[in-house]
């Protein structure tokens, strides 16, 4: 049985202009101690997504199923997923600089969730948060249970924000976006931290990110979302050796790549996201798409198995499945159809 | 086994707390005896007294208390009549100029001293020569002596003969105090124990909530004198809260009743007081103003106003005026012109003032325009007011209504009197003003004094006739009543002619008490007297 | 700390002075002679001349200042026009009064304010919510004067649980303090509502709830203590409006305090009382800036006394 589960996952917003389908029917699973990125532009749906498995977005609908060890989060009542969050499965976010709050100290900030979980006494919910602190790479961490969120750097906080993630040895962590805000060096040690950390206690990551570098380096399977919807799922070797769909194709063009001419300028996506309240008939990437066909516009393709790719390597694209409608770029290698 | 032991002493509690209960209900009952015990009339106000110090202060809101505490030599009577009180007798001398006062004897103050002719003489002294002087000292006429004749007997010698000086006595602005006390005191620590001859003694003062007087058990006058074991007069400045705190129980007498509110207590339970005052709100009119000196237009402003309307208007604010007093004071006459716009509208005609554009006349291109200022302060006021310049209109003459706050509206004519009494070439700018004079002597000498020749920076009016002057002197004269009665018809007969005055209204007094109150009587000249007054539970 | 207060309090210093000039000009400069107004209508031009000696009004104006400044350094507000009783006494008196008020109608401020305010919040659109925003309506735009005419109507004329009038005991203070607070509680519903509405979309209330803290928790030591900063300075602000309001509520309920004497001496021209005043608000308002900064930074550890 896999840790945790999802299934058709829907959330819907209500909107003046109407119901906004931020996450559309995302399916996967995660495996104890697996690493799994989420990789989309913003907008795509992917912070959305990691909020609804916790039922952290309030004012949304959200359907489907999320079997976290074997229990549906979406069915549970509520009093049951607040003991599991930040317990079991713990979040991450993005933006450390407002993600911890102003006015308590992060000493605070760290015990209580301990205490609140493992019901440890004060002295060892504060043993246990500068061990973290430590763990985390902070410095002279007892003294500095006592400062307040403001008195550290913007990666400080984002390495707090991840000993405050770990504070109870989740099986699950959601990280949305952890990386942005650090500059490369701290990048790579909180990479490092979290390698480590999976190696070491077989917590399973969701590692949600815009960038592929990231994902490269961290994770074993990839999800591509673009739209709240999943169009390319892989092996991360497969995405990266073989990528099927042209947004894939797209975002790793904007993604400066160590082997090429330094000098070439990244390639950002044209065009804009779909607007999600009025989506289009077709594939919702086609607007954006230089490959696009009339099929594209016209009919949602399915995600499945994308032609002449490794098994399991699905893909939301008429282009590249072989399907009696589509399946013309099926055999145009990422690199020449990029380039074309 | 237990289970009695448990009722037993479930039973030993529960007596225990019945002795309690009981103890308590018997605290509360003799609470309740005591309190039942003393009589406590309760009085709202307005305002608080300034101090209990009555050489200091004597406007109305403090005279009503202290005049509890202390007495004057006489007073004068709800029927505006001049009545002994700690004097007994007294008699011009053949000079002319010594009043003879023969003085109660067996009175004493609360302090416990003799009442006597040198109290009265020190009171005197005080008043007039004091630093600074005392509140009578403006009224009271030149003395040239005070003699203790004996024990119980003074002599007042005026400079000049004077009709009138027993009953500018009976102002509560004279009042005697303890000259022992104020001695000891001072004048500032007065006001923690004043001491006087008065049916109730000091008990305590809380500036801004209240003052309270105990019954004087020594009071002088067996058969008239306290009839309450304590007299609060509590301070409630609003008059929607005085009404509810009477309503409630809370207080038994309140003061100033608002005029809308004086229907409402017209149940049983309550009695209203509803008393025509002996002040008169009027216009003054400057004399020596461009426009207002010609006096044919000063008489058309008088023609063009129906002071009964303004009367209906005002309801319970105020009764009708027909000249400067009230019938009920000593010289009254009317003098106030009756109602004919088309009087008046000839009047100005024949001044020149020709009816012009917007229905206002004017003459040499200056529009009849004619600024009132008032501090709009009285209730009634603006309303009157407000009638008055409606009816002006419809003569043809604009009223501005220049509101003013009080202090700047006096000061404001001072200082403009002041410089053209120095300087005659020196117009006041001030044309008509508002302004409300009460009778406190039971004659209308008091207040006809200002448009005399020789009162200066406050002879508002700006008004010289020697004739007026002459008439006023009569009336103040040691004359026989006759003759003074004929001083004080010529100044009705001059204020009618002439128009230095256009009466608005007789303020009324609106005091409500609850029926327990007995004997309670309101003076129309707001000198309060508690003799007698009762309260039943 | 104790430094930047004592550093505060000499600062103090220049303000008072300045306070104490500009009342002074004032009452100068208002019209009306408090001889004459003392006097009454009834004093002869002699009686008011001996008058305005007796008060040293026959001085130049900067003689007078400069007697008064000499004066108020050594404790000594002078003697009331009025009636002569020494200005600091009469304010002592008056002023725990209106203390005992204030703090009354801080406490319906804050007690009604602050749970309405949050509530209504956690229950955006709900009919609580709907029934707190009016309540807030209400309160900011009755002025205290009428809600005292019916409070006193309601609560000791039908009900008679509290007296109309007066002063003295604990229940002469519930009534107008009630008057007194609730504008102000009014506003600080709207406030607390507004502040709480937007803490409760910050990213730290996700990190919180992420947590799996309990609802109260995430609410009333995340969220409020966040929220609590606006309210302190609204709440800082409103002593301004408590005084001011003071004046009406005291006239209505016979309370004898500060803003009635303020009143009563405006009237009465009692220079030195009316300036005794004014530097007493000036000095309220003084105190209450500092005692607001300090909660400030007891509250918002972002915040640095300098």
């Amino acid at each position: 049985m896999a840790l945790l589960e999802v299934e058709g996952l829907r959330t819907t917003f209500r909107t003046w202009d109407g119901a906004l389908r931020a996450v559309d029917d995302v399916s996967f699973t995660v495996e104890e101690g697996e690493t799994l990125g989420i990789v989309g532009e913003s907008g795509s749906g992917k912070s959305v997504m990691a909020l609804s498995i916790m039922r952290l977005v309030p004012s949304a609908r959200v359907e489907g199923k999320v079997r976290f060890e074997g229990r549906d989060l979406l069915q549970l009542p509520e009093e049951e997923v607040r003991r599991v969050r930040g317990s079991r499965i713990a979040m991450v976010f993005q933006d450390p600089m407002s993600s911890l709050n102003p006015v308590l100290r992060v000493g605070r900030q760290l015990t209580e969730v301990i205490r609140l979980h493992s019901g440890a006494d004060a002295a060892t919910a504060t043993a246990r948060a500068a061990e973290l602190l430590s763990t985390v790479g902070i410095p002279e961490a007892n003294r500095r249970l006592r400062d307040y969120p403001h008195q550290f750097s913007g990666g400080q906080r984002q390495r707090i924000m991840i000993a405050m993630a770990l504070a109870c040895d989740p099986a699950l962590v959601l990280a949305d976006e952890i990386t942005t805000a650090l500059d490369v060096t701290i990048r790579a040690q909180v990479l490092a931290l979290l390698r480590r950390l999976a190696a070491e206690r077989r917590t399973a990551f969701v590692m949600i990110t815009h960038d592929l570098g990231i994902v490269a380096g961290m994770t074993n399977r990839v999800i591509v979302m673009y739209g709240g919807q999943m169009v390319e799922v892989a092996q991360t070797v497969d995405l990266f050796a073989n990528p099927r769909m042209p947004y894939t194709w797209g975002l790793l063009d904007s993604l400066p790549r160590m082997d090429s001419d330094r000098t070439e300028p990244l390639v950002p996506i044209e065009g804009v996201p779909p607007d999600l309240v009025h989506p289009p008939k077709g594939c919702r990437f086609a607007d954006r798409c230089r490959f696009a066909r009339e099929v594209c516009n016209e009919r949602i393709p399915a995600l499945q198995q994308a032609a002449g790719a490794e098994a399991g390597h699905l893909v939301r694209c008429w282009a590249t499945q072989d399907t009696p409608a589509g399946g013309w770029l099926a055999d145009v290698p990422r690199t020449a159809a990029a380039r074309a | 086994m237990t289970e009695w032991n448990a009722l037993r002493t479930g039973r030993r509690v529960a007596a225990r707390v019945g002795s309690l209960v009981a103890a308590a209900v018997l605290a509360t009952a003799a609470t309740t005896l005591h309190a039942a015990a003393e009589t406590v009339l309760r009085i709202a106000r307005p305002d608080d007294v300034r101090a209990l110090n009555p050489i200091r202060q004597a406007n109305n809101s403090t005279s009503e208390v202290t005049y509890q505490i202390h007495e004057g030599l006489v007073t004068v009577n709800p029927e505006q009549q001049v009545v002994p009180v700690l004097a007994t007798s007294w008699e011009l001398l053949p000079d002319g100029l010594t009043y003879r006062v023969k003085l109660r004897e067996g009175v004493t103050f609360h302090s416990g001293r003799p009442f006597n002719a040198e109290a009265v003489a020190w009171n005197m002294n005080r008043q007039l020569f004091g630093t600074p002087p005392g509140i009578a000292a403006g009224l009271i006429p030149k003395l040239g002596a005070v003699t203790v004749v004996d024990e119980f007997t003074i002599d007042f010698t005026l400079v000049k003969p004077s009709g009138v000086f027993m009953a500018i006595l009976g102002a509560p602005l004279f009042m005697i105090v303890d000259p022992a006390t104020m001695e000891e005191l001072g004048n500032d620590g007065y006001d923690r124990g004043p001491s006087g001859t008065g049916p109730f003694m000091f008990d305590s003062w809380t500036p801004g909530v209240n003052v309270q007087l105990v019954a004087n058990p020594n009071y002088w006058d067996k058969d008239n004198g306290p009839g309450v074991d304590r007299v609060i007069f509590e301070v409630i400045p609003e008059a929607s809260a005085r009404a509810i705190a009477l309503r409630n129980g809370e207080v038994d007498i309140a003061f100033a009743v608002a005029a809308e509110q004086v229907d409402s207590f017209k149940v049983p339970g309550f009695t209203v007081h509803e008393v025509p005052s002996t002040r008169v709100l009027y216009i003054g009119l400057n004399t020596v103003d461009p426009i207002l000196r010609d006096v044919n237009v000063r008489r058309a402003l008088a023609h063009a106003m129906d002071r009964e309307l303004i009367a209906t208007i005002i309801g319970a604010n105020g009764a009708r005026a027909d000249g400067i007093g009230m019938p009920s004071a000593l010289g009254f006459f009317p003098s106030a012109r009756a109602y004919d716009p088309e009087r008046a509208k000839a009047l100005l005609e024949g001044a020149g003032w020709r009816a012009g554009s917007g229905g206002i006349r004017s003459k040499d291109g200056v529009p009849l325009e004619i600024r009132v200022q008032t501090q709009g302060t009285t209730p009634g006021e603006v309303e009157a007011l407000q009638v008055v310049q409606q009816q002006w209109l419809a003569v043809g003459a604009r009223m501005i209504i220049e509101r003013v706050e009080g202090g700047a509206l006096a000061a404001g004519l001072t200082a403009a009197a002041r410089a053209h009494t120095e300087d005659p070439t020196k117009i006041p700018p001030y044309q008509g003003f508002v302004l409300a004079d009460g009778i406190r002597t039971g004659e209308v000498g008091y207040i006809t004094e200002r448009p005399k020749c020789d009162q200066g920076q406050r002879g508002y009016e700006r008004y010289c006739n020697p004739d007026f002057d002459a008439a006023f002197d009569l009336s103040q004269s040691t004359a026989p009543i006759e003759e003074r009665l004929k001083g004080y018809k010529r100044m009705a007969e001059i204020f009618e002619e002439d128009v230095m005055r256009l009466p608005l209204f007789v303020m009324q007094l609106n005091v409500v008490t609850r029926d327990t109150v007995k004997g309670f009587v309101v003076n129309p000249n707001q000198s309060l007297s508690l003799r007698g007054v009762t309260k039943a539970d | 700390m104790a430094l930047f207060i004592v550093r505060r309090l000499f600062g103090l210093i220049p303000v008072l002075l300045g306070v104490l000039a500009v009342a002074f000009a004032v009452t100068r400069l208002t019209p009306g002679d408090p001889a004459e107004i003392m006097g009454g209508l009834e004093a002869t031009p002699e009686v008011i001349a001996a008058i305005r000696i007796d008060m040293g009004l026959d001085r130049p104006v900067p003689v007078q200042f400069l007697i008064y400044v000499g004066n108020v350094l050594q404790g000594d507000l002078g003697r009331s026009f009025y009636n002569g009783r020494e200005v600091l006494g009469v304010m002592l008196e008056a002023l725990p009064r209106t203390a005992w008020l204030a703090a009354v109608a801080l406490a319906f401020t804050l007690g009604l304010g602050i749970p309405l305010g949050i509530v209504s919040a956690l229950r955006k659109d709900s009919w609580v919510d709907f029934a707190a925003r009016s309540f807030a309506l209400v309160g900011v735009s009755a002025p205290p004067f009428f809600v005292g005419l019916l409070a006193i109507l309601l609560f000791s004329s039908y009900v008679r649980w509290f007296p109309s009038y007066g002063s003295g005991t604990w229940r002469h203070v519930v009534l107008p303090g009630l008057a007194l607070g609730l504008s102000s509680a009014g506003l600080v519903t709207r406030l607390t509502r507004s502040a709480m509405l937007e803490v409760l979309n910050e990213n730290y209330i996700r990190t919180a709830r992420a947590k799996g803290l309990r609802r109260r928790t995430v609410h009333y030591v995340h969220a409020f203590r966040n929220a609590a900063i606006p309210i302190v300075t609204i709440t800082g602000l409103q002593l301004g409006s408590l005084l001011s309001g003071a004046v009406l509520t005291e006239t209505v309920f016979a309370y004898p305090g500060i803003g009635r004497l303020l009143v009563r001496s405006i009237f009465e021209r009692d220079f030195p009382m009316v300036q005794g005043l004014i530097l007493l608000i000036a000095l309220i308002y003084l105190v209450a800036n500092l005692l607001t900064d300090l909660l400030y930074t007891a509250i918002d550890p972002r915040i640095k006394l300098r």
